[in-house]
C-alpha cells in the first residue's frame, strides 16, 4: 500500500500534530462554506487566515443570496474573522485577478497551510491549489472538502458558459499532442458535455468515471448522467471509484494515461474530491483541463453539514508533508 | 410482439403516467444492460432477465399492480459486480488503512509511514465473517499475500476450538484481526461470531469491516463496540432509513413508497400461493425482521429484501431469485 | 434471437473526422447548395446544431480529407472546387479567447492592444496549420492528395518558399534569422508556447522578441500563400480556406472580457476584409451570432455581405415552404437514411422512398381520433347542457364511427352564426364535412386531434413518413435522433424473439414510432438546458409551450386552431432588445423557430411568429403543424415569460431548509 494519505479532517488533522494552520476558504451561501473555519478555529490551531467571497454571475436570486450570506456573516461574528478578512470577487474575475488572490495568500500564510474548498467553484480552487503547489514556503499541505446534509433535488446550477479551460489549465504545449482519450467524471448534469465532446467523437476512447460509493440517491443520479452517453462513439464502461478518494481517482488517472504519457481531456462533472484529483494530475502532467462555467447557482445548492460520531463530517486530503509532495506521477 | 410488451407501450402512450413510464423504461433498459445482466444466481441454465422482468410483471393479478411492479424497479438498489468490487478496495484503502496507522500510532509525516502500515499487514489476518464475504477477492483486489488460511468466522464460531485458535494467533504472531462481510443487515447472522472474536482470550484489537449494512446492523454495531473494547466496527457503505420500504410509514420517506407498501402487502398472499411462512422460508412481505430492503447485490439478494423480488414459488416468479443458504 | 443492431446509435458519425464511417454515411445530398464553400471568396455558414454546418465545414479539414484519399469512396466534392487545402483555429481550443485574462502590459490601455495582440497569435497559429496541412498531404495516403493537387513540398522548396516569405515586411523582422523550413517552423512553435507560457502564468511577461514585432491580422497568412504560390510549393488554382471555429462565442464571454469578445470579432472580420486572391476565410455560425453589420477592427467600416463574404444560410435553405416541392431537405434526409441502413448492414434497403417504406404513411387523422377514443368514443365530445338531447346524441352517434368528425361537429355548433345546427341536424352528410368546407376542416383536425387525445388522457400519436419529416423541422440531427430513438423502441419490441436472423428492413408499427418519437422529443427537450445558456431557455419553452397547450386545448369552439404559435409587432418587440436577443437565441439554440408574419390586422404592422421547434411539440402535447394565423399576442405577455424565466427555476425559500432527498414522485398526478 502506497498512496496519499487522507481522511476524515479531525482523524487527519490529529496525526499531523504540533501545526498550526493558515486556512484559506470560502465564504459562500451554504452553511458548509464555515464548517472547517469553524472547525480549526475551535481547535485553537489557526494561523494567517483568509475568506473569498465570490460574487454572483447574475443578479438572479441576489436577494436570497443576500439573505444566506447575511446568516452566514451572522455565524462569522460568532466564530471569529479570518486575520487578513473576506476579499470579495467576481466569479468571471480574470485570471489574473484569481491568481491574485491566492498570491496574497501565500504572501502572508505560514508554512502548514488548509484549502477549503468545498464551496469553491472550480474555476478558483483548480488555480488555488495549483499555485499552492508551487510555493516552495509551504511545508504542509491540505485541501479539505465538507459534506453537506442534503444536496438540493433539483438544479444545482444554471446557464452555463460555452466551455472554455479553467485558469492555469489552459494548452501548455504547441502543437498539441494528439488527444487520445477524455476523462469525464459522472455528475448530477453534464452542461455542456456534449459540445465538450464535440471535436473528440473519433478515434478518442472516452472513460467515464463512476462514484460508487456513496450510494442513493447519488448512484442512480449518476447511472442517469451516463446513460446520456451511452451513445457516444468509443464509451467504455464506466470506472468505480469512491467519490471522496481523491489519491484512488489520482492512481487512476496516471494508469489510464500511462503515467502521462498518454493526452486526455478531463471533464470533471463529478464530486469535487474526484475534481481534486483531475486537479493535481493536470497540474503534474501539464494537460488542459475544460470545464463549462455556470453563471447561476442555486443558493440552496446544499443544506446542513454532515455529522461523523458528532464530529464534522469532512475530508481532508494530504497533499504535501514536510516539503514532499504526496501526489507524484512516477 | 408479446402482450406485455404492447401493454407496456399502451403505458407510456397513456396520460398522465405515460411520461413517467416512459422514463422508467428508459432507466430500466440501461441498468438492465449495465447491471442486472450480471446477477450471478441467474448466470447459467436460468432465464435472461428481460424474460424475468416479463414473468415477474405478470405475477400482477391486475394492470394497477402491474404498473406498481414495473414502478418499483427504479427504487431498487442493485450494487454490481464491479461496484462489489470497489467496495473491496475502499475496504482496505480507506477503512482499514486508517484503522491500521490508528493501531501503530503513527503520525501522518512519519517518512517510514507506509513501510510500517505495509509492514503490519504481515501480521494482520483478513478473514470472512461468513462465507458469502469473497475474501479472495478482497486480498487479490487489494494485492494482499502471505496469509494461506481465511477461514469464515461463523463457521469458526461454531466448529473451532477456541484455544487451538488462539494458538495458532500466537504461533502465525497475529498482532490484529479484520473481519469482513458484505451485507449486513440486523447483524443477528453474524453475532455469534462477533461474539466469538470478542470473547477470545487474545483480546487482539479486531476490526470488522461490513461493506454494506443497514441501520439496524449500524445500531447493532454500537452494542458490539461497548461490550467489546477490543472491537471497532467500520462499515464501507450505510444505507439510509430512506432505502427502505418499512411497514410503518417513515417521515421523509418518497412518495412512491406509500403505493409499494400497498404492493408488498396484496401481493404476498399470491406469493405465499397457499404455503406457510415456514415452508415458503421467507419472513412476511417486508423481507427477514421486516427490513423492508430494497437492495440486490450481484451475488445474491439478501433476504431483508423484499421477497416479491427475490422469492419463486409456483405462483409468483422473481425478478431477482435468491439462492437462498438453507 | 434477433441481433439487429440500430443503425441510428451514433447520432454525430456524419459530423466525425477521420473516420472511416463518415467517408461511408456523409450525404452529399446538400452540396449543391452550398457550393459557394468550395469557390474562393469568404463565406459564413449560418445553421444551427444538425443543420449540417459542422459537416459541411469538415470537409474542408484536412484530416477529413485524407481520410477519403484512404478509403475507396471519391471525394463528394469534386473538379475544380476539389482544388484546395484547409487551416484553420478553434478560438477557444486554441487559447486565443484568453487574451484579456492578465495584463499584457501595464502602461497600456487593455483594449488598445489586446486586438493586436490577439491578430498576432491567430496569424502565427493559421501559418503553423498550413504547414501542418502541406506536410499531412504530403506524407499521408501515400502522397495520393499531394499528387492529386499537385503540391510540391520536397525540402528544397520549402526552403525557397521560406526564403521568399521571411523577406516580407509583415513579419517586422522577426524571421530575419531563419534559413531553412524547419527553422521557420520551430519559430513559428516557439513564439506560440511563448504566448501560452504566458496565458498560462508559467512566464511573467512576454519576450520583447514577440512584443517588437506583432503582425497585422490576416497579413501573415495572405503573404504564407502567395509565397507558396510563388515557390511552387502549390499550384496557382489551389486555394486555401482558412477556418475560424468558435467565432459566435466571443459574443458570450462574461466579466470584464465581455466588451473584448467584440474587439476580437472585428479583428477576425479585419482578416475578412482583406480579399486576398489566394485566401478565403470560412466562418460557421448559428443564425442569430452572425452581426448584420459586422464591424472591422480599426476602421470605421463594416463588412459588406456579397462583397465581403457570402452568406449560405442552412436553416432557411432547409426550412420547409409553402409550396412542399421545393423543400430540399426529404431528399437529403432519404439519402443520410438510407447510407445508414445500408452500413448497419441491413438488406433491400430500397434507392428511393425508403423513409416511407420503413414508417409508412401514418394513420389517417380518423384513425388517430378513433386509437385515442378506444372503446369509449363519447370521450370525443363535449356536450353542453343548454344543447337539446337529440343534437347530443346525434354527435355521439357520430362518435361510435368518426370521433373526429364528432368533435369537428361539436366545434361548428360552438362558432358565431353557426349554432344553429343543435336544432337543424344534418340528414345526409354533415355540413362540416362539405367538400365547400374542406378548408375549415383541415385547418382544424390537428388542434381537434390533440384535443381529442387530451380529452381520453391519451399522449399523441406521430407516425409516418409526413410526421417525421415534420418533426425533424429541416434538422438533420433532429431526424437522425428522431430515427433512433424509434428504432430503439422497435427493438425492444423484438427483444428475446426467437427468429431466424433476418436483415431486411422493417415496417414499423404506428405504436412504435409514437413511443420512440415521445422519447426522442424528451431527448431534446432535456439537451436545451444543455447548451449554454440554456437552462432559461428551457423555462422559457416551458412556460410559452404550457400557455398555448392550455389555451389550445380548451379552444372548444376551435376559433383559434393555429394558437400553437405566437406573434408580437416588430416595433414592440425593438424597444426590448434583451427580449429580442433572447428571442434569436432561442432560435439559434433550437428551442424555437421563427418567420415573418404577414399581419391580418388593419394596422398592418410588421410582425414575427415564433412556433417550437416541431420536434418539442410531442413533449408539450402541441400538433407540430402549422395552420392558420398563430396567437397575436402583446408583447406584455412575452415580457412576463421571459421574466418569470429569469425568476423561475428551483423556487429557493428565504430560509434553507432540508429538501427531500430523493428525486421527485415521477407519478404525481399533474395539475390540470
Amino acid at each position: 500500500m502506497h498512496r496519499a494519505p487522507g481522511g476524515p479532517v479531525s482523524w487527519v488533522i490529529g496525526k499531523l500534530p504540533s501545526r498550526k494552520w493558515s486556512f484559506l476558504g470560502c465564504l459562500g451561501p451554504e452553511e458548509r462554506s464555515l464548517g472547517l473555519w469553524e472547525y480549526v478555529r475551535s481547535s485553537a490551531k489557526t494561523d494567517k487566515s483568509l475568506l473569498v467571497r465570490i460574487r454572483p454571475g447574475s443578479p438572479r436570486y441576489s436577494a436570497e443570496f443576500g439573505d444566506r450570506i447575511k446568516l452566514r456573516l451572522d455565524k462569522l461574528q460568532q466564530i471569529g474573522g479570518p486575520s487578513e478578512g473576506i476579499i470579495e470577487i467576481d466569479l468571471f474575475a480574470t485570471d489574473a485577478e484569481i491568481i491574485n488572490v491566492v498570491d496574497q495568500f501565500a504572501s502572508v500564510c505560514g508554512p502548514h497551510v488548509m484549502v477549503d474548498f468545498s464551496c469553491f467553484p472550480k474555476r478558483f480552487f483548480f488555480p488555488f491549489v495549483k499555485r499552492l503547489l508551487s510555493q516552495t514556503k509551504i511545508e504542509t499541505l491540505i485541501a479539505t472538502y465538507t459534506v453537506p446534509d442534503h444536496y438540493f433535488s433539483g438544479l444545482l446550477a444554471e446557464d452555463h458558459q460555452v466551455f472554455a479551460h479553467l485558469p492555469l489549465f489552459g494548452p501548455a504545449q504547441f502543437p498539441e499532442k494528439k488527444v487520445e482519450m477524455v476523462v469525464v467524471t459522472a455528475g448530477f448534469m453534464k452542461l455542456g458535455l456534449a459540445e465538450l465532446l464535440e471535436p473528440y467523437k473519433t478515434g478518442v476512447k472516452i472513460r467515464t468515471i463512476l462514484p460508487f460509493p456513496p450510494g442513493l440517491p447519488a448512484y442512480h443520479r449518476n447511472w442517469e448522467f451516463i446513460r446520456e452517453m451511452q451513445n457516444l462513439p468509443g464509451l467504455l464502461p464506466p470506472i468505480r471509484i469512491d467519490a471522496f478518494d481523491c489519491a484512488d481517482a489520482f492512481d487512476h488517472l496516471v494508469q489510464l494515461t500511462a503515467y502521462g504519457a498518454k493526452n486526455a481531456i478531463f471533464a470533471p462533472f463529478g464530486p469535487k474530491p474526484l475534481s481534486l484529483a483531475i486537479c493535481l494530475f493536470a497540474t503534474l502532467a501539464k494537460q488542459a483541463v475544460f470545464y463549462t462555467q455556470p453563471t447561476v447557482y442555486n443558493p440552496d445548492y446544499s443544506t446542513g453539514i454532515k455529522k461523523w460520531d458528532g464530529e464534522i463530517g469532512a475530508h481532508a486530503y494530504v497533499l504535501r508533508i514536510n516539503g514532499n509532495n504526496m501526489y507524484a506521477i512516477k | 410482439m408479446n402482450a406485455l410488451k404492447d401493454k407496456m407501450q399502451r403505458w407510456i402512450l397513456s396520460l398522465p403516467h405515460g411520461p413517467a413510464f416512459q422514463t422508467v423504461t428508459q432507466h430500466v433498459e440501461h441498468l438492465a444492460e449495465q447491471l442486472y445482466c450480471h446477477y450471478e444466481p441467474t448466470k447459467g441454465a436460468s432465464a435472461e432477465f428481460w424474460q424475468r422482468f416479463e414473468d415477474w410483471l405478470e405475477n400482477g393479478t391486475d394492470e394497477a399492480m402491474q404498473q406498481t411492479l414495473f414502478r418499483l424497479l427504479p427504487s431498487l438498489f442493485f450494487i454490481g459486480p464491479s461496484e462489489l468490487d470497489n467496495l473491496y478496495r475502499v475496504a482496505f484503502n480507506s477503512n482499514i488503512s486508517s484503522w491500521l496507522i490508528d493501531q501503530l500510532s503513527v503520525p501522518l509525516d512519519d517518512p517510514n509511514m507506509f513501510g510500517k502500515v505495509n509492514e503490519s499487514l504481515k501480521h494482520t489476518w483478513f478473514c470472512p465473517l461468513t462465507d458469502s464475504m469473497r475474501i479472495n477477492a478482497f486480498y487479490h483486489l487489494n494485492h494482499i499475500s502471505g496469509r494461506d488460511h481465511r477461514p469464515d468466522w461463523l463457521s469458526l464460531a461454531l466448529l473451532a476450538e477456541p484455544t487451538k485458535l488462539e494458538a495458532f494467533l500466537k504461533d502465525y504472531k497475529i498482532e490484529r484481526i479484520v473481519l469482513l462481510e458484505d451485507f449486513v443487515g440486523s447483524g443477528s447472522q453474524i453475532e455469534p461470531a462477533v461474539t466469538f472474536a470478542g470473547s477470545l482470550s487474545s483480546n487482539l484489537p479486531t476490526l470488522i469491516v461490513p461493506l454494506v449494512i443497514c441501520p439496524t446492523g449500524v445500531d447493532a454495531a454500537k452494542v458490539w463496540e461497548s461490550s467489546f473494547p477490543n472491537i471497532q466496527v467500520r462499515p464501507v457503505l450505510k444505507l439510509r432509513n430512506s432505502d427502505f420500504l418499512t411497514r410503518v410509514p417513515q417521515t421523509d420517506e418518497p412518495p412512491d413508497h406509500c403505493d409499494f407498501r400497498q404492493l408488498a402487502i396484496d401481493s404476498f398472499p399470491k406469493l405465499l400461493g397457499g404455503s406457510t411462512l415456514a415452508e415458503a422460508k421467507i419472513y412476511g412481505p417486508f423481507g427477514f425482521d421486516d427490513t423492508g430492503g430494497l437492495v440486490v447485490l450481484a451475488t445474491n439478494c439478501p433476504d431483508n429484501t423484499l421477497p416479491l423480488v427475490h422469492h419463486g414459488s409456483p405462483t409468483w416468479k422473481p425478478l431477482f431469485p435468491r439462492a437462498s443458504r438453507i | 434471437m434477433d441481433n439487429r443492431t440500430n443503425p441510428f446509435n451514433e447520432l454525430y458519425v456524419s459530423e466525425t473526422v477521420g473516420s472511416s464511417a463518415f467517408v461511408q454515411i456523409f450525404s452529399p445530398s446538400i452540396l449543391r447548395n452550398a457550393s459557394a464553400l468550395f469557390l474562393p471568396g469568404n463565406v459564413v455558414l449560418k445553421g444551427m446544431q444538425g443543420s449540417g454546418k459542422s459537416m459541411l465545414l469538415s470537409l474542408l479539414k484536412p484530416e477529413v480529407r485524407l481520410a477519403y484519399a484512404e478509403s475507396d469512396t471519391p471525394f463528394p466534392v469534386t473538379g475544380k472546387q476539389a482544388r484546395f487545402i484547409g487551416a484553420g483555429i478553434n478560438l477557444t481550443r486554441s487559447g486565443a479567447i484568453d487574451f484579456g485574462q492578465r495584463t499584457l502590459d501595464p502602461e497600456r490601455s487593455e483594449t488598445e492592444i489586446l486586438p493586436v495582440y490577439f491578430g498576432d497569435f491567430l496569424n502565427y497559429w493559421i501559418v503553423f496549420d498550413i504547414l501542418s496541412t502541406l506536410e499531412l498531404f504530403r506524407d499521408g495516403a501515400h502522397g495520393v492528395l499531394a499528387k492529386e493537387l499537385q503540391l510540391r513540398a520536397d525540402p528544397e522548396r520549402l526552403n525557397a518558399f521560406v526564403g521568399t516569405l521571411k523577406n516580407s515586411r509583415c513579419w517586422f523582422g522577426y524571421l530575419d534569422d531563419v534559413t531553412t523550413y524547419e527553422g521557420f517552423r520551430q519559430k513559428l512553435t516557439d513564439r506560440i508556447n511563448h504566448y501560452l507560457e504566458f496565458l498560462n502564468f508559467n512566464s511573467d511577461h512576454l519576450p520583447d522578441s514577440i512584443r517588437t514585432t506583432k503582425t497585422t491580422v490576416g497579413e501573415p497568412i495572405a503573404q504564407t500563400a502567395t509565397a507558396l504560390v510563388s515557390s511552387g510549393v502549390l499550384p496557382e488554382d489551389v486555394h486555401l480556406f482558412v477556418r475560424i471555429d468558435q467565432y459566435e462565442e466571443l459574443i458570450r464571454l462574461e466579466g470584464r472580457r465581455k466588451e473584448y469578445g467584440s474587439l476580437f470579432r472585428e479583428v477576425v472580420n479585419k482578416a475578412l476584409s482583406l480579399r486576398n486572391p489566394n485566401v478565403s476565410y470560412r466562418i460557421g455560425t448559428r443564425g442569430y451570432a452572425w452581426d448584420e453589420h459586422p464591424r472591422v477592427y480599426g476602421t470605421v467600416g463594416n463588412l459588406e455581405r456579397d462583397r465581403n463574404f457570402k452568406l449560405i444560410d442552412l436553416d432557411e435553405m432547409l426550412r420547409r415552404r409553402e409550396n412542399p416541392k421545393t423543400w430540399i431537405f426529404p431528399e437529403f434526409a432519404e439519402d443520410v437514411f438510407c447510407k445508414r441502413l445500408l452500413f448497419a448492414k441491413y438488406q433491400d434497403v430500397p434507392k428511393s422512398a425508403a423513409v416511407e417504406k420503413v414508417f409508412g404513411l401514418g394513420p389517417t387523422p380518423e384513425d388517430r381520433a378513433r386509437r385515442y377514443c378506444g372503446k369509449a368514443s363519447s370521450r370525443a365530445v363535449k356536450l353542453e347542457e343548454n344543447w337539446p338531447p337529440a343534437w347530443g346524441t346525434y354527435l355521439l352517434h357520430i362518435a361510435e364511427e368518426d370521433p373526429l368528425s364528432a368533435r369537428l361537429g361539436e366545434a361548428w355548433a360552438r362558432q358565431k352564426g353557426k349554432g344553429k345546427i343543435v336544432t337543424q341536424q344534418p340528414d345526409g352528410v354533415p355540413v362540416w364535412n362539405e367538400y365547400k368546407n374542406r378548408y375549415w376542416r383541415k385547418e382544424r383536425t390537428q388542434a381537434a386531434l390533440m384535443q381529442i387525445a387530451g380529452r381520453c388522457r391519451q399522449r399523441m400519436i406521430w407516425a409516418g413518413a409526413d410526421d417525421i419529416l415534420g418533426l425533424s423541422g429541416g434538422n438533420i440531427l433532429v431526424f437522425v435522433s428522431l430515427c433512433q430513438h424509434i428504432w430503439s423502441a422497435w427493438l425492444r419490441t423484438i427483444r428475446g424473439v426467437d427468429v431466424e436472423y433476418d436483415n431486411s428492413i422493417p415496417a414499423l408499427d404506428d405504436t412504435v414510432q409514437a413511443v420512440g418519437v415521445h422519447e426522442a422529443s424528451t431527448h431534446w427537450y432535456n439537451k436545451l438546458a444543455e447548451e449554454s445558456g440554456g437552462t432559461t431557455r428551457q423555462r422559457f419553452v416551458m412556460l410559452v409551450a404550457t400557455d398555448l397547450e392550455k389555451r389550445l386545448y380548451n379552444d372548444d369552439a376551435l376559433s383559434y386552431p393555429g394558437a400553437n404559435g405566437f406573434s408580437v409587432t416588430l416595433d414592440e418587440l425593438e424597444s426590448y432588445p434583451h427580449l429580442r436577443d433572447f428571442l434569436n437565441e432561442c432560435v439559434d439554440y433550437g428551442a424555437l423557430v421563427d418567420a415573418p408574419h404577414t399581419t391580418k390586422e388593419t394596422n398592418r404592422r410588421p410582425r414575427r411568429k415564433w412556433y417550437l421547434n416541431p420536434v418539442l411539440s410531442p413533449y408539450f402535447r402541441l400538433p407540430h403543424v402549422r395552420t392558420k394565423e398563430p396567437a397575436y399576442r402583446p408583447i406584455k405577455d412575452l415580457l412576463a415569460w421571459f421574466d418569470a424565466a429569469q425568476r423561475l427555476g428551483p423556487q429557493p425559500a428565504t430560509e434553507p431548509k432540508k429538501t427531500v432527498q430523493d428525486q421527485p414522485n415521477l407519478f404525481q398526478e399533474e395539475s390540470s
